[in-house]
């Protein structure tokens, strides 16, 4: 009963600030183009977007829906691999640093992270395509190169030419969010290391592997998720960042493209959008986080 | 019985332990915690350690183990378990002697189990690290002992998370685990001050009736003397990082030799008349880096007299019973001019 | 009247007791990026004086200056010691010139955090209720969706509504205002906790007693203990503001194209490093790098120096 109760409330909560943010839209569709609402009332606008008319693009004379779903794939398939990566490079360098914190290289790790917090997006972004694109000449700098279609899905990820296109954004998108994940899985795993639960497992003799991964690594999930849940508004800035600057063609891009042309439909699209995949990323990582925390589980499902 | 054995049964020998923790501040020397800590554990002996708050006892038994925290220290003296000087093993010499031979069992079962595993897996993690067996054949092992400590419906308990059980059940699945690989000695660290009352008595007759039937020797640590009275062969009497007495426990309480033995006593509740309010000793333990050459219970103790301030008492050792108190010991006991208050 | 008076002795008192100086001087690394932080602002505020050339003079461009390496390259010109950008303009000027628009963006931007968060910290502890509900939702809301995110969203809107020319004029303004609007939840969750930890002490319920205004002593005991963590806070906003300020220079919705600025500077020379010319993006992007290191290590440091845990002899 509680379970339905919450995710009826969540719902609800969902619905407001969706229509709050169409209204917000309605008013940013009037500012940029004065016409648009001029044969449009709020009501009727909002009935539209409640039907999932999101209205027409000035430039491109289609549904803003349809231009942006056309481009969302791209996006997607940059954030899937970017945090591929991450979660690929942070867990084993957390280990290490936390494993041997004393260790040469563990220490030049950690240095490293603190100058990667300092590095803006754009300039690792710069100096990849310098060294691997323009004096090495090996990756490719701009688009996603050929795409497979699945359904309506174009994928970039089953080409040589797609993977190719997706290592620079990827890498870079990557990197900026390496030191902060890095810092925190450090430090999460030295804090578990000292907790009761590991006193007991060294006490019983638990190998030392076992340790670090069904304690040390188990019990660093969650503030992980935390962490990730909250990176998600800076990712999706880094996101535009990092596709206009290697021309993804992306959401991030067709965003700027509409604020360049001043298409107020495609922006107010995006407005609307953003809201909607925003609301779906932070319910996505409240069920992560109930599905590895299972005090909070039990209790929901209860 | 324990003094009448041959040394072949003798499990576990401390050595004048010495554990000092390392001083935040440099110009500060380093004081002893654990000052000079002598004691023997028979094979299968049940051996109570009592104490008041600070004593030293959580601090002894973490040393035994080797677990200190980084900044404590073994100084000086040597911890002889089955044979080998544990002192001097390396870590992963340690690690085939922890859980294996030596079970632990610490104050709160609630903080001190993984929150994110369930029992199963946490039980599965000690066996595996320990006997190359299947996960299966694991999981039955595991399932015998969680019905050994009499968890009920350990089939599904087993697939419970910690906080899905009472605290009662909790500690008796980490008995299970501290059981789990037929140690040689168990060491229980206050098992039973998380508990309710009521949990506590059956509790601690679980804790030494599995010791007793599987042959394992108790160290069981408390600082309530009452609760250790019928669950002990032997007790330990701690007081400021020494043991101040020990003996037969029956023998120790009907004729408790050091003043600090007797406070403890006068201060349970049975001793106390019904009306009366219970006795409490007066004052405060001192601090390690407090004590000077002089007895550690002085500022407490009714008896003190002038040589208590001038030096620390030496052992004093009968036939069954250790004490170390001035007054016990023929050279230095008071005169009778001296002794009148 | 009193009681404000001795807490600012004991503000002051606090302060020396952390002896900042001596510490300073124990520990390299923040001595270092504290020099070279002192280096960066006092360049920057000198940076009309300094700089050989004067970025925004129009008649000082010259195409047949353009596109030069820096002066210790074979082809470089010892006159652009950095060398100069597309259109011919100097880059050390144009260098120095943003460094000092960066510092002022991030300077008037966090002040006017500071001030909104404290605000909005002190009213949420005080008042408690649903003023609290509402402030703390607000700042999980505004930590989650991230104040760039926040910032390119209203910025690229208005440039849109405005046109990039008439945007342009009031952008730096803009800048100053979204980025000082959108990063006020750290200092507000701080002042908050403090707020409702004196809250309950006896000093407040006895000075209700007496008839005094509890409101007033209390602000002045909550002050000397958010004093540090607002410090530091309030110092990794700083580079915090500087980088934001630089990527949305960078996307071009952020300072105006004649103004110089890090970011703006490293999105026009985006498309000449792919044509090899690698100075005109690096070099104000190794400007940017040494700023933000520098301020977060003293930051960084500020932190532990300020820690009261780690106030006495160290081990
Ligand atoms: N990290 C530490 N640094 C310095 N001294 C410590 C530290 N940990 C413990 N001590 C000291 O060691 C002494 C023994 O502590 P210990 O925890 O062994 O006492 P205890 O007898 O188990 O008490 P309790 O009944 O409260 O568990 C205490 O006097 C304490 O002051
Ligand atoms: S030595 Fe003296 S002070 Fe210490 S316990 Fe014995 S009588 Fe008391
Ligand atoms: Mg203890």
């Amino acid at each position: 009963m509680n379970n339905v109760a919450s995710v009826l409330s969540r719902l609800i909560t969902s619905a407001l600030i969706i229509i709050l943010v169409a209204m917000v839209s309605y008013w940013v569709l009037g500012l940029i183009s004065p016409d648009e609402t001029r044969n449009l009332n709020l009501a009727q606008y909002l009935l539209q977007v409640v039907s999932g008319d999101l209205g027409q693009s000035q430039f491109y004379h289609q549904a803003n829906l349809q231009l942006v779903l056309q481009v969302l794939p791209a996006t997607f398939e940059l954030v899937l691999v970017t945090s591929l990566l991450v979660v690929l490079v942070v867990i084993p360098l957390g280990l290490f640093t936390a494993i041997a914190p004393q260790h040469k290289l563990a220490r030049s790790i950690m240095a490293v992270s603190l100058i990667g917090i300092s590095l803006p997006v754009f300039l690792t972004g710069s100096i990849m395509v310098y060294f691997f694109a323009v004096e090495l000449n090996w990756l490719p700098t701009f688009g996603r190169g050929t795409t497979v279609p699945i359904g309506s899905w174009q994928s970039g990820l089953l080409t040589v030419s797609g993977w190719q296109h997706i290592m620079l954004p990827a890498a870079t998108l990557s990197l900026a969010l390496l030191p902060l994940f890095l810092r925190l899985l450090r430090a999460e795993l030295l804090q578990v290391m000292q907790s009761n639960p590991v006193r007991l497992a060294q006490a019983m003799g638990i190998t030392p592997w076992r340790i670090w991964l069904f304690y040390g690594l188990r019990n660093a999930t969650l503030p992980m998720i935390t962490m990730a849940g909250l990176q998600f508004g800076t990712l999706m800035a880094y996101t535009i960042v990092a596709e206009s600057l290697f021309q993804w063609p992306g959401a991030g891009s067709l965003f700027m493209q509409a604020i360049n042309r001043s298409d107020g439909p495609l922006v107010s699209a995006h407005l609307i959008l953003v809201a909607i995949m925003f609301l779906s990323v932070s319910a996505i990582a409240d069920l992560a986080y109930g599905l590895f925390n299972p005090p909070l589980a039990a209790w929901r499902r209860q | 019985m324990s003094l009448h054995l041959k040394p072949s049964t003798r499990l576990l020998s401390v050595r004048d332990l010495h554990v000092n923790f390392t001083s935040r501040w440099p110009q500060e020397p380093n004081i002893d915690v654990l000052r000079g800590v002598s004691f023997q554990l028979e094979r299968g002996e049940r051996l109570a350690l009592v104490g008041e708050s600070g004593a030293g006892k959580s601090l002894l038994a973490t040393s035994i183990i080797q677990l200190l925290d980084s900044s404590a220290r073994i100084r000086q003296g040597s911890v002889h378990f089955e044979g080998q000087d544990l002192t001097q093993l390396s870590s992963k010499q340690l690690r085939q002697v922890r859980g294996r031979r030596i079970g632990m069992v610490f104050q709160d079962p609630m903080t001190n189990l993984n929150p994110n595993l369930t029992l199963e897996q946490q039980l599965l993690q000690c066996i595996l690290s320990h006997r190359n067996i299947s996960r299966a054949e694991a999981r039955l092992v595991a399932l015998h002992k969680l019905r050994q400590v009499h968890i009920p419906a350990p089939e599904t308990r087993m697939r419970q998370y910690p906080h899905q059980l009472s605290a009662g059940q909790l500690q008796r699945a980490t008995i299970a685990m501290a059981l789990a690989l037929e140690p040689a000695l168990i060491i229980a660290d206050e098992p039973t001050s998380a508990l309710d009352v009521t949990m506590q008595a059956e509790i601690i007759s679980l804790l030494t009736h599995l010791c007793h039937n599987n042959g394992v020797a108790l160290l069981l640590i408390s600082h309530d003397l009452s609760l250790v009275a019928h669950a002990s062969d032997r007790c330990l009497i701690m007081y400021a990082g020494q043991i101040v007495e020990q003996g037969h426990t029956k023998s120790l309480i009907n004729d408790a030799q050091h003043p600090y033995t007797q406070s403890l006593i006068r201060a349970l509740p049975q001793m106390s008349e019904p009306g009366q309010s219970l006795y409490q000793i007066p004052g405060q333990m001192p601090f390690a880096q407090e004590l000077g050459n002089q007895c550690a219970f002085a500022n407490r103790c009714e008896h003190a007299y002038a040589a208590c301030w001038n030096q620390p008492p030496a052992r004093t050792v009968t036939l069954e019973r250790e004490v170390s108190c001035h007054l016990v010991n023929p050279a230095t006991a008071p005169t009778p001019a001296e002794s009148e208050p | 009247m009193n009681a404000a008076k001795y807490h600012g002795h004991h503000i002051w008192r606090r302060f020396r007791r952390q002896q900042l100086w001596l510490q300073l001087k124990a520990n390299k690394v923040a001595l270092i990026s504290s020099v070279i932080l002192l280096l960066l602002t006092v360049t920057a505020l000198l940076a009309p004086w300094l700089s050989p050339f004067d970025p925004s003079v129009l008649q000082q461009q010259n195409i047949m200056d353009a596109e030069l390496p820096p002066a210790w390259h074979e082809q470089g010109d010892s006159r652009f010691l950095l060398g100069t950008d597309g259109l011919g303009r100097d880059l050390l000027s144009s260098l120095l010139h943003g460094i000092r628009t960066s510092l002022w963006v991030g300077f008037w931007a966090v002040l006017l955090q500071l001030t909104l968060g404290t605000v909005l910290g002190l009213c949420a502890g005080y008042f408690g209720g649903w003023m609290d509900r509402l402030v703390m939702r607000l700042a999980d809301f505004q930590l989650t969706f991230s104040s760039l995110m926040l910032a390119i969203l209203v910025l690229a809107i208005t440039r849109a509504a405005m046109g990039a020319h008439d945007y342009h004029v009031w952008s730096p303004w803009l800048l100053i205002l979204v980025l000082g609007l959108a990063d006020w939840p750290q200092y507000a969750r701080t002042l908050r906790a403090s707020v409702l930890a004196e809250k309950h002490k006896d000093y407040v319920a006895a000075a209700q007693v007496l008839g005094y205004r509890s409101r007033h002593i209390m602000v002045m005991q909550i002050l000397p203990n958010t004093l540090s963590p607002l410090l530091v806070i309030a110092t990794l906003q700083v580079a915090h503001v500087i980088l934001a300020e630089a990527a949305l220079s960078f996307l071009g919705i952020g300072m105006p194209y004649g103004n110089p600025s890090l970011g703006g500077m490293m999105g026009s020379g985006f498309e000449y490093m792919l044509s090899g010319l690698w100075w005109i993006a690096l070099m104000p992007g190794i400007a940017l790098v040494l700023l933000l290191l520098s301020i977060n290590l003293v930051a960084d440091w500020l932190r532990d120096a300020l820690d009261p845990k780690n106030i006495g002899p160290q081990q």
